[in-house]
């Protein structure tokens, strides 16, 4: 077999290949192919030859490049791995077939974006994303699912539809389709006289911030990812939002646009996050939150900041992906997920409880991974001057520790309610997936691993960052941050109550208030046009059956026997003209 | 038949000295760990300074007050969303 094919074949197509043929394998082979695909995927990225760019080929005269390593690529690529991994791990012997192949073809599509190297490669696999994400929320099973299944699908592919506008229209004034900065500067996107070209990269930041879920088009994920399963919310959490962020650090560094856009998202995901009663419905609104921490990141754009948000990407995949592996081994046991029917887990589940109290300090705290991140998030911050937005990120630190830390204290020591549920047991693999990510979740935290993490990105060298985070200011700040958003909570806390009521979201727009438009719209249709419509089609009914009859009925022409001697006569005619054109051209 | 033994402390009061030794005992480690704080902040700046308190406390301020302004919005949030919020739930009833 050619080495050189082996040695360039992309990370992705291991995973998504698998996702295919997966349901061709009996029980135990398809259990070690679980396993076996993320790590195979994994090995071959850090594996990759240093001369990608000169790996591609060309389709209707545009370069494809479908492996190409981008600055923060393998710092992606790997936790991408990682949680495919630990996702699948989990998923053993609960998820359905069907969802774990949509599951693998969905890591394989988020793991497709990080290598590719040209914008139409790059939207192959975001849409492949697209479908199998709307199967992993379908995967749910309940009549909830599939309607927010459907949902989701819409938004999507409605912003799909204007991202390949954008990327059409932009190749076709570039004449380049490559997967690469777009510049810097919002001057010109806020122009009052935009020309195609400002239109084209407009159509497309709109369409890549859909799935950031940036206020208004956010809806969507607190919407979907409570209703798909333990496993599909697992994956869920992991894939679409962090894709993007990358996405926007490829395209969009540096774009001021984005600080707003991050300042909104966290303004909005907090405000819900707070008061949710619905466990993942929270962690949702939380993730939206921590996407806008990235996007002012991402809107500072200096090597320090992108680096930052790297890693806090990094930290928050494995903090955030255990909460919802933990979120949802308490559905798995109790069967419930509303925050007012849970309590007192602590008797029942000691080990689960010590997880989610490491899922929710490996956010912020010293020795664990989102320690690096936000520390290094918040020096960048504090270098690049912007002001409010600093703040606001600190003050977001702080409140989505609050919120998980009221789900860890109403789940696990809250007193029970007076209905109390059944608790099963959770499923072995469930709790090693989780014992699993536990671990990885603190392993940055080492010097040794931290640096070699690090090495994945070659903007280090370059940049005057200042890598000792364990400085005496970092573990001051993010510990202080810590205990004292412990005690605000037990202060807050008669106003943290839980209960089953609903809060309204923009999604309500369009669940609501766009179909009592419509039937209002199409009750005035029936009142004042439906006698002119009706005649209408009425006569164009008749005017067809006429027609029809005319052809087809007792005396029409084709309901008559024809001679066989005059088909046989025009069939060698035919046959004559085309032998004669046939000669003559 | 034996007369009723008359409570000289009413259950109301034993419930709030028990709430408040609660709130004392919460309390208890985090005074210590502010003093612990204190303790590593004169240690870091070698001496006592009124810029110490504002550089080595102000996470812990701000934490608190952060959390308590997140934590108004989203009640003023389901304040202004509970008319809506009925007829969205009169909505998923009738369907």
């Amino acid at each position: 077999m050619n080495s050189d094919l082996i040695t360039h074949l992309p990370p992705a197509f291991i995973l998504i290949f698998g996702g295919f043929i997966l349901p061709f394998f009996q029980e135990n082979a398809k259990r070690i192919l679980i396993l076996s695909l993320p790590l195979l995927a994994l090995y071959q990225s850090w594996n990759l030859p240093a001369e990608l760019a000169d790996h591609h080929f060309s389709l209707m005269g545009f370069d494809v490049k479908l492996l190409f390593a981008h600055e923060y690529s393998l710092i992606f690529a790997t936790i991408f791995c990682v949680m495919a991994f630990t996702g699948g791990l989990y998923g053993l012997g609960s998820a359905s077939l069907t969802e774990s192949s949509a599951a693998f073809i969905y890591a394989g599509g988020a793991l497709g974006i990080v290598f590719s190297g040209d914008l139409f490669s790059f939207f192959i696999y975001w849409e492949l994303m697209a479908v199998a994400s709307t199967i992993i929320v379908m995967c749910g099973g309940s009549a909830a699912a599939r309607f927010a299944g459907l949902r989701y699908a819409y938004i999507h592919f409605i912003g799909g539809v204007i991202l390949l506008s954008g990327i059409l229209a932009y190749v076709t004034i570039h004449g380049s389709a490559e997967f690469s900065s777009l510049g810097s500067h919002m001057d010109w996107l806020l122009t009052t006289s935009p020309d195609s070209y400002t239109i084209a990269i407009w159509l497309m930041l709109i369409g890549i911030l859909v799935n950031a879920a940036v206020f208004p088009a956010s809806a969507w994920l607190p919407d979907s990812y409570p209703e798909a399963s333990p496993t599909g919310a697992v994956f869920l959490s992991a894939y679409t939002t962090k894709t993007t962020v990358f996405t926007l650090m490829v395209l969009f560094a540096g774009n001021g646009l984005l600080i707003y856009a991050g300042i909104l998202s966290i303004i909005y995901g907090l405000t819900y996050a707070i008061v949710q009663n619905d466990i993942r419905r929270a962690l949702a609104y939380g993730l939206i939150s921590q996407v806008g921490v990235m996007l002012v990141g991402i809107g500072v754009g200096t090597d320090a900041a992108l680096l930052a948000v790297a890693l806090v990407a990094f930290g928050h995949i494995l903090y955030k992906g255990l909460w919802f592996m933990v979120a949802g081994a308490v559905i798995k046991s109790t069967e419930r997920q509303g925050l007012h029917e849970l309590g007192a887990l602590w008797h029942h589940h000691k080990p689960l409880a010590a997880i989610a109290g490491i899922a929710s300090l490996a956010m912020i705290a010293p020795l664990t991974a989102g320690f690096i991140g936000k520390s290094m998030l918040s020096e960048s911050l504090t270098a690049s001057d912007v002001g409010v937005a600093y703040y606001l990120v600190t003050a977001s630190a702080a409140c989505m520790f609050l919120v998980l830390f009221r789900l860890f204290w109403q789940i696990f020591f809250e007193k029970a309610p007076q209905a109390r549920a059944t608790i099963r047991p959770i499923p072995l693999p469930m709790y090693l997936a989780m014992i699993v990510m536990a671990a990885i979740a603190t392993l940055p935290s080492f010097p040794y691993v931290y640096g070699w993490l690090l090495t994945f990105s070659p903007a280090v060298e370059q940049q005057a960052v200042s890598l000792s985070l364990y400085s005496a200011k970092h573990l001051l700040a993010q510990t202080e941050i810590i205990l004292f958003t412990i005690l605000a909570f037990f202060v807050l806390k008669p106003f943290l109550k839980t209960n089953s009521s609903l809060l309204l979201d923009i999604d309500w727009c369009y669940r609501v208030l766009l179909k009592r438009v419509l039937s209002l719209a199409l009750k005035r249709i029936h009142s004042h046009y439906w006698h002119t419509i009706q005649a209408h089609i009425e006569m164009g009914v008749r005017h067809i059956t006429r027609g029809t009859y005319k052809l087809h009925g007792p005396k029409g022409i084709f309901s008559r026997n024809w001679n066989i001697s005059i088909t046989v006569m025009w069939s060698i005619l035919l046959l004559g003209v085309y032998l004669v054109l046939y000669y003559t051209s | 038949m034996p007369a009723k033994k008359k409570t000289t402390i009413s259950s109301k009061n034993v419930l709030q000295s028990t709430k408040e030794i609660q709130v004392k005992r919460a309390l208890a480690p985090f005074a210590l760990v502010a003093f612990i704080l204190l303790i590593l902040d004169v240690v870091y700046h070698q001496q006592f300074e009124i810029v110490i308190w504002r550089d080595v406390w102000f996470y812990a301020w701000f934490s608190i007050l952060s959390c308590t302004l997140w934590v108004a919005a989203a009640y003023a949030l389901r304040f202004f969303t509970k008319r809506t919020e009925k007829y969205y739930r009169r909505e998923a009833e009738q369907a």
